[in-house]
């Protein structure tokens, strides 16, 4: 077996280690503080494949987040880092809505325009955070993060002082016209076409990653910067770009949930998509495919908290605990190192360090 | 509606120097670990857990020392275990910070929801709050007097500027700890155990980190859920701009610290203004500042990129 495979294998079982240990810990959470404990592991592990919503609800869970997923594996791909994803899934979603609101006429091709607003608004956002790392040395992780943050402020203001409803009762917009509304494609559950679209977009990504120039400028700009200024690659641009795609990417995210899944603008409709996005990314080991598998991760412990919840009695917040827990492990390099190791006694002493040893958990 | 000049006054500088603490603690949080060569990414989540704890004990022991020990405890704790991933399991220590962060957001309001039964707070009926307490003599010199009246834990906090100030540049530790910040690989070369003085220094920034939650939680008397509120970040922010010196972090957190107690005078005499707003002002100087220091410290990022 040579390097590259064992690299592989060991990176796989740390991923299987690391998840089942997070799941045995929110098992172990729900025996403790639920009074119910077998009919709450079933209505949390089991339930989300038990009937049609659930199922369908589970995919759609999942949607948002492969899309941040991808934005923001494309910008840690160029060294670059998105913090501000969850405000820019903001930006995105109120961006279209607005324009929905303001344009006259009346066609499901008004689609085309809304998306564009909701992700060339998110994007410039991230931009300026890159150009401010290009142009004044201000690191974009400070940055990224206290932009997205007023940003989120910023929605909240203009959606409960211009756009509300003052007949809903709590902060929303009334419902958009059904002929802006995304086709459900597991009715009654709320899947809708964005998860074919996050789908397709995978695969768009993982071309463009490893197939076009761009994609190669995007990967040297984060794997040797220098290199790849000497090489005369276009890097404060290309840099800026990738942060610019994550921002689009987080205001797809937006837009989509706006119109496939909510049907109106409504406060905090983001369910930490900006961050879980960052985790998705890194289960996946910034791979753009494996953002599919990553993302229906995170759904089915969305939905299964939501099930849970529904036919039992533990918090729907068990879900996030059990993220954290993953988003923890994950970055246990030592995990792999030490997993590697026991693989490559079993081989034989064939092989060196690992190829990929510290790139794993970036 | 009141006009602008009415609230600046003396008990506006009040109302700042009492919003300055927490970003205060966390600035000095974060400029040891600054010193120590680690970017604390997690004082967010610290800060957050402390006032959990704070909460939690006060509200079932009755004391409000006990909380605040409470606090010092999980800050520290929580601290170690982002230091066990980063340092140990070798995590990328950004990324095990914000993992950090997810995780004391996640659980606190797990815990208060199990505790509580109700979404996102935990208050404690009869639970202790923080009191002001007189300063002898300056309570009586004007101008002066508006230091006077603070919480114990405000007062605990402009000492700690300069114990950490002390702890950083005037003990053997600080000395050891700044080598290591500055080059880690010389540290080790010359034999000095670069992994536990950042085990420590980061078992510093929880303690701080924690009393920072502590003032926020036994002040309001309650825990709501994500009541830091990014102060982490803006502490966090506070101690890169103060320069590695805990004075300098003071001073930017005293800078941060007055647009949020600006904003807040501001929401509450001039009913008006959105308080959305109000919120973003405190953000909105962070970003300014942090923009300006950097341009002008011509960060050695800036040529790689």
């Amino acid at each position: 077996m040579n390097g590259r495979r064992l690299d592989r294998l060991a990176d796989g079982l740390s991923l299987l280690l690391t998840m089942t240990v997070a799941l045995v810990i929110g098992a172990a959470i729900i025996l403790l503080t639920s009074s119910e404990p077998s009919s709450s592991l079933y209505a949390f592990f089991l339930a989300p494949f038990s009937n049609r919503v659930f199922f369908g609800n589970m995919l759609q869970a999942a949607t948002p987040l492969i899309l941040s997923g991808l934005g923001l594996a494309v910008a840690f791909r160029a060294g670059a880092v998105n913090l501000g994803a969850e405000g820019q899934v903001y930006a995105g979603g109120i961006a279209g809505t607005v324009l929905i609101l303001l344009l006259p006429w009346h066609s499901p091709w008004l689609l085309v325009p809304t998306v564009a607003a909701a992700v060339v608004t998110a994007g410039l956002f991230a931009m300026l955070s890159g150009w401010l790392r290009v142009r004044f040395g201000a690191t974009e992780v400070i940055t990224s993060f206290l932009i997205g943050t007023v940003l989120i402020f910023l929605f909240e203001f203009f959606l409960t002082r211009y756009l509300v409803d003052p007949t809903a009762g709590f902060p929303t917009t009334g419902p958009l016209p059904a002929w802006i509304r995304l086709p459900r494609l597991l009715s009654p559950s709320s899947l809708n076409v964005g998860f074919a679209v996050a789908v397709l977009l995978t695969i768009v990504v993982q071309v463009v990653l490893f197939r076009t120039p761009l994609g190669y400028e995007i990967r040297m700009t984060g794997e040797n910067p220098r290199f790849a200024s000497f090489s005369g690659m276009p890097v404060s641009r290309t840099f800026i770009l990738a942060m610019g795609l994550s921002g689009a990417f987080a205001g797809l995210a937006g837009i989509i949930e706006v119109v496939g899944v909510q049907g109106r603008l409504v406060s905090g409709f983001s369910a930490n998509f900006g961050w879980n996005g960052i985790t998705v990314a890194l289960i996946a080991r910034l791979h753009p495919l494996g953002m599919i598998p990553a993302a229906l991760l995170y759904g089915y412990l969305q939905q299964g908290a939501a099930t849970a919840s529904l036919l039992s009695d533990v918090s729907p917040r068990i879900a996030a605990i059990i993220q954290s827990l993953i988003f923890f492990l994950i970055t246990a390099q030592a995990i792999f190192v030490w997993i590697r190791r026991q693989l490559a006694r079993v081989e034989g002493p064939t092989d060196g360090l690992p190829a990929h040893g510290e790139k794993a958990a970036r | 509606m009141t006009s602008f000049g009415s609230i600046v006054n003396e008990q506006l500088a009040f109302d700042v120097l009492r919003m300055t603490t927490p970003i205060l603690l966390l600035a000095l949080a974060g400029m040891i670990t600054d010193r120590g060569g680690v970017l604390n990414i997690a004082l967010e989540g610290l800060a957050l857990f402390g006032a959990f704890a704070a909460t939690l004990l006060s509200g079932v022991t009755g004391s409000i020392l006990l909380g605040i020990i409470g606090a010092l405890a999980a800050g520290v704790l929580l601290s170690l275990a982002f230091a066990w991933f980063s340092l140990f399991l070798r995590g990328n220590i950004f990324i095990v910070g914000l993992a950090t962060n997810a995780f004391a957001a996640a659980s606190t309001a797990y815990l208060a929801w199990v505790i509580s039964g109700r979404e996102g707070s935990l208050r404690f009926t009869g639970a202790p709050t923080l009191q002001g307490a007189p300063l002898p003599i300056i309570e009586r010199v004007p101008l002066l007097r508006v230091l006077s009246g603070h919480t114990i834990v405000d007062y605990c906090s402009w000492l700690l500027i300069v114990v950490v100030s002390f702890l950083v540049f005037r003990t053997r530790f600080g000395l050891r700890l700044r080598v290591v910040g500055e080059n880690p690989e010389a540290a080790r070369a010359i034999g000095l155990r670069v992994q536990r003085l950042q085990y420590l220094a980061i078992a510093g920034s929880g303690l701080l980190a924690g009393l920072a939650g502590a003032s926020m939680s036994l002040s309001l008397g309650g825990f709501v859920q994500n009541m830091s509120a990014g102060r982490g970040w803006i502490g966090l922010v506070a101690s890169i701009v103060g320069n590695g010196s805990a004075v300098g972090s003071a001073l930017a957190a005293l800078l941060f610290g007055t647009t949020e107690g600006v904003a807040n005078s501001l929401q509450i005499a001039a009913q008006g203004l959105p308080t959305q707003l109000l919120f973003t002002m405190p953000f909105v100087t962070t970003l300014v500042v942090f923009v300006f220091y950097s341009a002008r410290r011509g960060s050695k990022v800036a040529g790689d990129i």
